[in-house]
């Protein structure tokens, strides 16, 4: 019983895992963002037809807002469309199991690298070490919120970890390289932040174990991998240098300075030491350090979090507030302790490459592309905690401290119910695109004979309102060219109409549309109250955020009215003029 | 190499009383993060409304929350070493003048001189001043120019880290201290602009 007690432990921590990632998974956060809908709609169009929305055959990067999305998220969701349908649970179902997998990664990797360690393996330190770290990671606000969510990130960081964990596995057994290079392969492709993170890693590992990778056993094996890896980065490596690829790094990179100078920048001052006070070499450097720093500074892990609004949960940061003195001793200790040697490497070379590519976006602290930083800075909390509780001599003291601990989870894991479900809810809906699936199901209630403009001046809701209606992709297809397919990742024009049967997705036109007779769609600032009011237009439905607030009007125009207006209107001016 | 260490040592630390005097912009005032903020009484009771029972509510939705959250932003705001080496980006104080304290590339002495203070013969005045100083800051409204206290604990912890790592490591030594002083004229030239 004993020798299965760790695994039975891990099971139970899997379990809770599960419970707060699957309670309400595709009801909240509620509503379904542009992204999330783009991508489900491409993953059904796929299964469909065998091409994207725009008619490509099987893409390498998908096209969808012109944003060209990763594509390893997309084709997972495929086969999972004709068992649960095209819903906001699918779409974001690939995140919870892949975050649920972590987790015995994680375990199994932790209890890899203290296997050589005969002085701590009386302590069962790793193993201990591996159990906490995963029991965090299973209730950590950050890997939850990616874990509920469609956020191509998380899926990501399972490969990665999984291709380090074969990868340890195989300096022992050389076979298991093979399975290394095939989640590395896939880690790649799977999200941008780990085009730098996991080559960055691969080099670091090859570096320090490069004696063994070289000595006759494995290097066969080390051969087939590179192979391998190869083969599965190829159609990545093909579409490497074209505009659509590069599309998000040349956007959000700080040393791009085409759209904004770089922070520090005194535009009031164009002296003779200019390019030194405004230089460039200088300003980028700082800013990147600073941006760096931030990734691993307590007060960004333990109170801001991400500012973003659909990267975070209200009141809550990326970490527990709790957590804060473990993780300044566990750094302590994972400097300073010894025979933690494979740990300490593994972990320090995490912590260091994990924040480089969210550093190079201009964005602060943003947790989605630093998402690989939750597992060393959690084996950090964790080191923390287990030295602070092995250190504790009297038995009183020590079993009022487990009491403790177990107490701040327990709110730990309350709190997260009240940032989740209640707060969330109430203050996030509109960063959640919330609202389109209560319009689709109006229109599809609507006079068909109408055609109806949906306005997309603030954002574009062509995603969700083709994902809710489930619409044709093969009349989408047709219906919506954009650039030929041999263009498809060079071309960058974005055709900003798109047709959905009667629909139309474009920024309304007033002065030719209130002509027709149709239905408007908007939002608060796109229909008021007040146009409403002057256009004597028709009130068909208002969809309301949680908060009470309006998200969307449907009205239906009066052209006769603004027929009888215009006719008035040009009298009166001629009238102005002296015609009678 | 002691002059030259010198001259480092005073790159490293001239940055934060040299921004401070040309650039001085705001009040200092001792009033304490424990006055009435309505605003935030306000949020909260708005707030209590969302949940099922009232009982759960006050969990999460309660007055002392208001002077925790405060007590910790201030805390870590002084703890965190973008405040020291970056002018508090990417994140800064609105409404506040965000100087550069210490320049940047004095973070590498920083950090060499925490990791080796056990070494050091001044560490119980950093820890005595550093400590209690960086308690009393927190609890104040504004702090502004009033932190120019923990000048003398950082100080003291880089002034440390340059000299241990010049006994330790010269080549780091020389490369730091090289890409420091670089970095650092720019940086004074922009103290006297501002």
């Amino acid at each position: 019983m004993k020798k299965y007690l760790s695994y039975i432990l891990l099971g139970l921590i899997v379990l809770i895992a599960v419970v707060l990632r699957l309670y309400k998974l595709g009801e909240a956060p509620a509503g379904l963002y542009v992204d999330e809908a783009g991508q489900g709609y491409s993953a059904y169009s796929i299964l469909k037809t065998g091409r994207d929305e725009f008619g490509k055959s099987f893409p390498i990067v998908f096209r969808s807002l012109t944003d060209f999305k990763t594509p390893v998220y997309i084709y997972l969701i495929v086969p999972l469309i004709p068992l649960f349908g095209l819903t906001p649970f699918t779409v974001r179902l690939p995140s919870f199991i892949f975050s649920i997998l972590t987790i015995p990664v994680l375990f199994f990797l932790i209890k890899r690298l203290f296997k050589d360690k005969q002085s701590l393996a009386k302590s069962k330190f790793g193993e201990k070490l591996a159990l906490l770290s995963c029991f965090l990671l299973a209730i950590s606000p950050w890997h939850i919120l990616f874990g509920r969510t469609n956020f191509e990130c998380n899926v990501a960081l399972f490969f990665f970890l999984s291709g380090v964990l074969f990868f340890y596995k195989g300096l022992e057994k050389p076979k298991t390289l093979i399975l290394s290079a095939l989640m590395f392969g896939i880690a790649i492709p799977a999200y941008h932040s780990q085009r730098i993170i996991t080559p960055l890693i691969m080099t670091i590992l090859f570096i320090k174990f490069r004696k063994i990778l070289l000595d006759k056993i494995h290097k066969k094996y080390l051969i087939y991998s590179i192979i391998l890896g190869f083969v599965i980065t190829l159609p990545t490596l093909s579409v490497i240098s074209t505009p659509g690829f590069l599309a998000r790094a040349t956007g959000l990179n700080i040393f791009s300075h085409l759209h904004q100078m770089p922070d520090g920048f005194i535009a009031s001052y164009k002296g003779i030491l200019s390019p030194i006070v405004n230089g460039s070499w200088f300003l980028t450097t700082r800013e990147f350090f600073s941006l760096y720093f931030s990734y691993l500074s307590p007060r960004y892990m333990f109170l801001l979090g991400d500012s973003g609004p659909r990267s975070s949960f209200p009141e809550l940061s990326t970490f527990f507030l709790w957590q804060f003195p473990f993780y300044i001793y566990g750094i302590w200790i994972l400097l300073t302790k010894k025979n933690i040697s494979d740990l300490k490497f593994l972990t320090i070379a995490l912590l260091i490459a994990s924040p480089i590519p969210a550093a190079v976006t201009r964005d602060p602290y943003t947790t989605i592309r630093s998402l690989p930083l939750v597992i060393p800075q959690l084996i950090v909390i964790s080191l923390g905690i287990l030295e602070i509780y092995s250190k504790l001599k009297i038995g009183f003291v020590k079993k009022t401290s487990l009491l403790l601990f177990y107490a701040v989870v327990i709110y730990s894991i309350c709190k997260l119910y009240s940032s989740v479900i209640v707060l969330n809810e109430y203050y996030r809906a509109k960063a959640w695109d919330y609202g389109w699936q209560q319009v689709t199901s109006i229109i599809q209630g609507l006079n068909t004979d109408l055609p109806i403009v949906t306005d997309n001046a603030r954002s574009d809701a062509y995603p969700q309102i083709a994902f809710y209606l489930k619409y044709d992709p093969l009349k989408f297809q047709k219906e919506n060219f954009e650039v030929p397919t041999n263009e498809y990742y060079t071309n960058l024009y974005h055709n900003s109409e798109k047709h959905i049967g009667k629909i139309v997705t474009r920024p309304i036109n007033w002065e030719k549309d209130l002509l027709v007779d149709q239905y408007l769609i908007a939002d608060e600032l796109g229909i008021s109250l007040q146009q409403i009011k002057t256009h004597k237009l028709i009130l068909i439905s208002e969809v309301k955020y949680p908060d009470g607030a309006t998200a969307y009007r449907i009205v239906r125009t009066n052209p006769e009215f603004t027929k009888e207006e215009q006719r008035l209107f040009n009298s009166r001016k001629q009238v102005e003029r002296g015609f009678p | 190499m002691n002059y030259f260490k010198k001259i480092v040592i005073v790159f490293c630390i001239i940055l934060w009383p040299l921004n401070l005097l040309l650039n001085f912009k705001g009040n200092t005032s001792f009033e304490t993060i424990f006055t009435n903020d309505y605003q935030g009484e306000q949020l909260i009771l708005r707030n209590i409304h969302l949940y099922p029972t009232i009982a759960l509510a006050r969990v999460f939705q309660n007055k002392p929350r208001i002077y925790i959250y405060k007590f910790f932003n201030n805390l870590f705001i002084l703890t965190d070493p973008n405040n020291y080496f970056f002018g508090l980006h990417p994140e800064p104080i609105p409404g506040q003048n965000n100087i550069f304290k210490y320049q940047f590339v004095a973070i590498v002495f920083f950090a060499y001189g925490i990791f080796s203070i056990s070494k050091y013969k001044y560490k119980n005045i950093i820890l005595f001043t550093f400590i209690p100083f960086v308690l009393f800051l927190s609890i104040l409204k504004n702090f502004y120019g009033l932190d120019l206290i923990l000048w003398i604990p950082i100080s003291l912890t880089i002034g440390n880290g340059v000299t241990q790592m010049m006994i330790d490591n010269k080549k780091l030594f020389t490369v730091t201290s090289i890409l420091l002083i670089v970095f650092a004229v720019p940086e004074l030239i922009r103290s006297f602009i501002r």
